[in-house]
């Protein structure tokens, strides 16, 4: 990873504009973007939707849709100037020495071409490589990505691969032409942490194996620490702080990075540790035009000349710049929303039961002979990757899927297994959030009817206006229309209506995933705080272990339909844990990468196919612990370690963390 | 601000039908967000107002729908009134377009022609549209058996040749207003059923209606109140182009006979009369030809305009 600063820059952007024009007029989307990649450097860009990211992925290949335009500025690859390149020349330059990968692997490949032909197709277009050369060339391509037995994937179509392979097969796509710039927009966005992993680890070989530049667009600040030697925030299309990926996240300077950075659960906190702080507010829509900061209106340091003309870039140092007046005033950012006295939950009576809960679909076992205990007041983090079951069994806890056995306690009364045969006071009792703001509120309806209905029908004594204010919602915002609002106050209007009736246990279903992490904090605070109100326990579903380990107390994991591990969120996070944890656990980006070095697990193994009936561990096929064919033929029993914490492996727990340990250490 | 469906497709479309490239829905600002609704409602009016297509549609539609209403006031002649010694009269000032061999006044069948289309056309639409989006409803939100149940009896409806039920149904039961409207009617509830079972089986997996669902609301309620709001452009736009396939088949009844009885105007029926003196007089066949054809090709034009709009 050489920062050599001395070379002259492979991409250089100067003083970019990027306008789209919307119902005729002008509308600024990049203002003034400045920045350097260097040959072999991996630059991050940083920013929440509406930053303009994506835009300045696209403008750098000129891949602007129709209504986008480049108004002013340069962008230099190499010794091209991008900006002036005709349709021809584009294309040559686009592939040859700049490629670019996108968020889903899925749709960026043909579904009706062979992987291994769609790889050939790049040689042939791009190199003089014909027939069988280009397409030994793909093989070679498909093997320089670590994909397993390259020659037998390349005859297979997309969608005979998994996810994590597909993304693979673009990224030797985007390699294939030998490109000097690589873009990775968002390219792990839509993949599991553990196959996220395998991902950062391909990028660290090309970059180790290449001098390959990176320019990786995300708002995953986990991981920019980690591929990225530099990083870019930005912010409403403005470019506000500059500098090594270590002294931006460990020391940021503006408070906007400030505030993100304070946004995000890091590995390890929990909610009795550390505070959450939300930034207030949303950025301003791209047509509003301001004089001064772009941030000011949110920030808790603005000062009167913050709103009087936008601040200029202040060098700190050595390629470290800030677009801030007060980027020196280290004052703490004021907590903007309420504390929480972070209650410790003493082992407080159940309240949910599950027994033997199995779901199976013809001959798939989605969720397999499951028995859980959750109790009162207490948060539950169900983890798992997809296809491991959790949403499942949220919707057979719901009502929304029937199991195919088992049962359903409530405070020791049986739940009927069918929504329609639950008496009114189970309904109310059992209340769930989805995962997709965009869905989860009717757009025909407003807050209020919302509201109203859902305490008319789960009857609480309740006022719409108590509610909203107790989910945070101003009079205003009860008023409008769900359509009017944001994703964040949508998810907050689904929480707000399921405790219309004061329940006892809420199924959250990844409700913060499709949101930004400045708004997915002040979901978390809420739910951290309204603990205060309510004696509602939750089921928190994520796929995100440090949200989990942040929020949970306890934590169950789940992997294919199997409960692998639960307990304590401090015992399933530390040694001994299941192998499968282990990985998880391991897997989750660190924001300081460079000091806490963990060694990470990989995966490798086939996944096993779902059908039912299957001797043995469900995890034996991938498991970097396996330890013999006992893991394949029998089922791993429950084993227990103390503070109701088990683990179902064939491993006891004092040999897990023998080796387990001696990996962290 | 004009008007425009959401900002976020303006925004960021996708580039040669690249992936989507934002994670997730956009966390946008409030006031960007703001008057979605109303926008997007000021966009369906605007691109209305402003597609040729449906403008000139519409002007179609309006005119035979006011010519349908008020035959009446503006007809020169009775249409009904026979004139034996002023028969196949070429068209001439006193009468316009000829008359026929009765020596009705061609022009003014025509004009009283179009009461009965207008009649038969919209209520069996009307009707079609009311039960297909019942059984559409009914099949798309409980799903399962009764979506297999519905569906397939829909099918089996579609499977019967049109025509030759009607003449067997309209010759037992007789030929009559009501009886061409609820054929008609029935013959169009399948395609709607399917349409509308297709949109809110789209709509039923979506949180709100789920959310619905675990807060005890009868189907009813849930399929009325919370689907059926979020349904309504596809079942409007299938309602337009059902109304030009009905002004098509109600003609064709009548052409065969097992529409309106004579002496009505009806356009079907007329040209099916007049079909036999096409050499002597072919205006009084072509006059109420060139009018069902307007009338079908407007409403289709009006039909093609809303699909676009609302998509």
């Amino acid at each position: 990873m050489t920062t050599a600063t001395q070379e002259p820059p492979l991409l250089s952007v100067m003083d970019l504009n990027v306008a789209y024009m919307v119902r005729g007029e002008s509308c600024p989307v990049l203002r003034d973007v400045s920045l350097d990649v260097r040959p072999g450097e991996a630059l991050g860009i940083v920013g929440e939707s509406g930053s303009g990211k994506s835009t300045l992925a696209f403008s750098l290949l000129r891949y602007l849709p129709d209504n986008g335009r480049i108004t002013s500025g340069t962008i230099r690859i190499g010794d091209v100037e991008m900006t002036q390149l005709s349709h021809a020349a584009l294309t040559h330059e686009r592939g040859n020495n700049v490629a670019i990968v996108y968020q889903e692997a899925g749709s960026a490949l043909n579904p009706s071409m062979r992987v291994g032909d769609q790889i050939a197709e790049v040689f042939r277009f791009h190199t003089s490589a014909a027939g069988d050369e280009a397409r030994s060339q793909a093989v070679e391509m498909l093997r320089s990505v670590l994909l397993p037995e390259p020659e037998h994937l390349a005859r297979r179509y997309p969608h005979e691969l998994s996810g994590g392979q597909q993304q693979r097969v673009v990224i030797a796509m985007a390699l294939a032409a030998n490109p000097k710039l690589l873009i990775l927009d968002e390219p792990t966005t839509a993949l599991d942490a553990t196959v996220e992993a395998e991902i950062v680890d391909l990028i660290g070989t090309i970059r180790s194996q290449s001098n390959t530049a990176i320019l990786l667009i995300s708002h995953n600040l986990g991981l920019v620490a980690r591929i990225c030697d530099r990083v870019t925030i930005l912010y409403s299309g403005r470019v506000v702080e500059q500098g090594t990926a270590t002294e931006v996240l460990h020391a940021p300077k503006h408070p906007y990075t400030r505030a993100l950075v304070a946004s995000i659960p890091r590995f390890g906190d929990a909610k009795g540790t550390r505070y959450l702080r939300p930034i207030p507010g949303a950025p301003p829509s791209l047509d509003t035009v301001t004089q001064g900061c772009r941030f000011a209106e949110r920030c808790p340091l603005a000062q009167s000349d913050c709103l009087a003309e936008e601040p200029p870039f202040i060098a700190l140092g050595e390629g470290r710049t800030v677009r801030c007046y007060h980027a020196d005033d280290a004052s703490p950012l004021p907590l903007t929303e309420p504390g929480d006295e972070f209650p410790v939950t003493e082992r407080r009576p159940e309240v949910l039961q599950l027994r033997n809960v199995t779901k199976t679909y013809k001959k798939t076992t989605v969720v397999h002979d499951l028995s859980l205990e959750i109790r009162e007041r207490e948060i539950f983090g169900l983890v798992g990757e997809s296809g491991s079951g959790k949403t499942t069994l949220a919707r057979i806890v719901a009502g929304l899927v029937e199991p195919t056995a088992g049962q359903i306690l409530l405070r020791g009364r049986d739940v009927p297994r069918r929504l329609s045969r639950r008496p009114r006071d189970v309904k109310r009792a059992i209340q769930m959030v989805f995962q997709s703001p965009d869905s989860t509120l009717n757009p025909r309806h407003s807050v209020r009817f919302i509201l109203q209905r859902a305490i008319k029908k789960l009857g609480s004594a309740t006022t719409v206006l108590e509610l909203a204010r107790r989910v945070r919602l101003d009079q205003a915002q009860v008023e409008s229309k769900t359509t009017r609002l944001s994703g964040g106050q949508k998810q907050r209007v689904a929480i707000g209506r399921a405790f219309a009736g004061s329940p006892d246990v809420v199924l959250l279903d990844e409700p913060v995933s499709a949101l930004d992490v400045s708004v997915q904090a002040s979901i978390l605070s809420l739910l951290v705080e309204s603990r205060r109100t309510s004696d509602a326990s939750y089921v928190f579903i994520s796929h995100d272990l440090a949200v989990v380990r942040f929020l949970a107390d306890r934590i169950g994991v789940m992997y294919l339909g199997w409960l692998v591990e639960v307990g304590d969120a401090a015992d399933v996070f530390a040694a001994p844990h299941h192998p499968y944890t282990e990985a998880l656990v391991s897997a989750i980006p660190r924001l300081r990468s460079s000091s806490e070095q963990v060694s990470r697990i990989r995966l490798t193994g086939p996944m096993p196919p779902p059908s039912a009936d299957q001797p043995g561990c469900r995890f034996a096929s991938r498991c970097p612990r396996k330890i013999g064919s006992i893991c394949d033929t029998e089922a791993p029993p429950w084993r227990q370690t103390g503070n109701g914490h088990k683990i179902r492996c064939h491993i006891s727990p004092t040999a897990l963390t023998e080796v387990q340990s001696g990996l962290k250490s | 601000m004009t008007d425009q469906p959401t900002t976020r497709q303006t925004l960021a479309p996708e580039p040669n039908g690249k992936t989507p490239h934002d994670p997730g829905p956009p966390e946008s600002p409030a006031d960007a967000k703001a008057n979605r609704t109303r926008r997007n409602r000021r966009y369906i009016i605007k691109t209305l107002s402003t597609s040729p297509t449906f403008i000139s549609g519409a002007v179609i539609v309006l005119f035979w729908v006011f010519v349908g209403v008020a035959w009446q006031l503006v007809v020169p002649h009775d249409p009904q009134a026979v004139d034996p010694f002023h028969s196949f009269e070429p068209p001439s000032s006193t009468h316009l377009l000829g008359t026929d061999n009765l020596g009705r006044d061609v022009l003014s069948r025509v004009l009283a022609g179009a009461q009965t289309v207008l009649l038969i056309a919209p209520a069996a639409t009307v009707l079609a549209v009311i039960f297909g989006a019942l059984l559409g409803l009914v099949a798309g939100y409980y799903g399962g058996i009764v979506d297999i149940f519905v569906m397939r009896a829909v099918d089996v409806l579609m499977a019967i040749p049109t025509l030759i039920v009607a003449v067997l149904v309209l010759g037992i039961l007789g030929s009559s207003l009501l009886n061409v409207i609820i054929l008609i009617a029935v013959f169009f509830v399948p395609q709607i059923a399917r349409t509308v079972r297709g949109s809110v089986g789209d709509e039923v997996q979506k949180g709100y209606v789920e959310a619905a669902r675990m807060r005890g609301e009868r189907g009813f309620y849930s399929m009325v109140i919370e689907v059926l709001p979020n349904v309504t452009s596809p079942i409007l736009v299938e309602a337009t182009i059902r109304l030009g396939y009905a002004v098509f088949t109600a003609a064709t009844l009548s052409f065969l006979g097992l529409g309106l009885q004579p002496p009505s105007p009806d356009w079907g029926r007329t040209i099916s009369e007049q079909r036999a003196y096409i050499e002597i007089s072919p205006w009084a066949l072509l006059a109420p030809a060139i009018a069902l054809a307007t009338f079908i090709v407007g409403v289709n034009l009006a039909a093609d305009g809303l699909r676009k709009a609302f998509k």
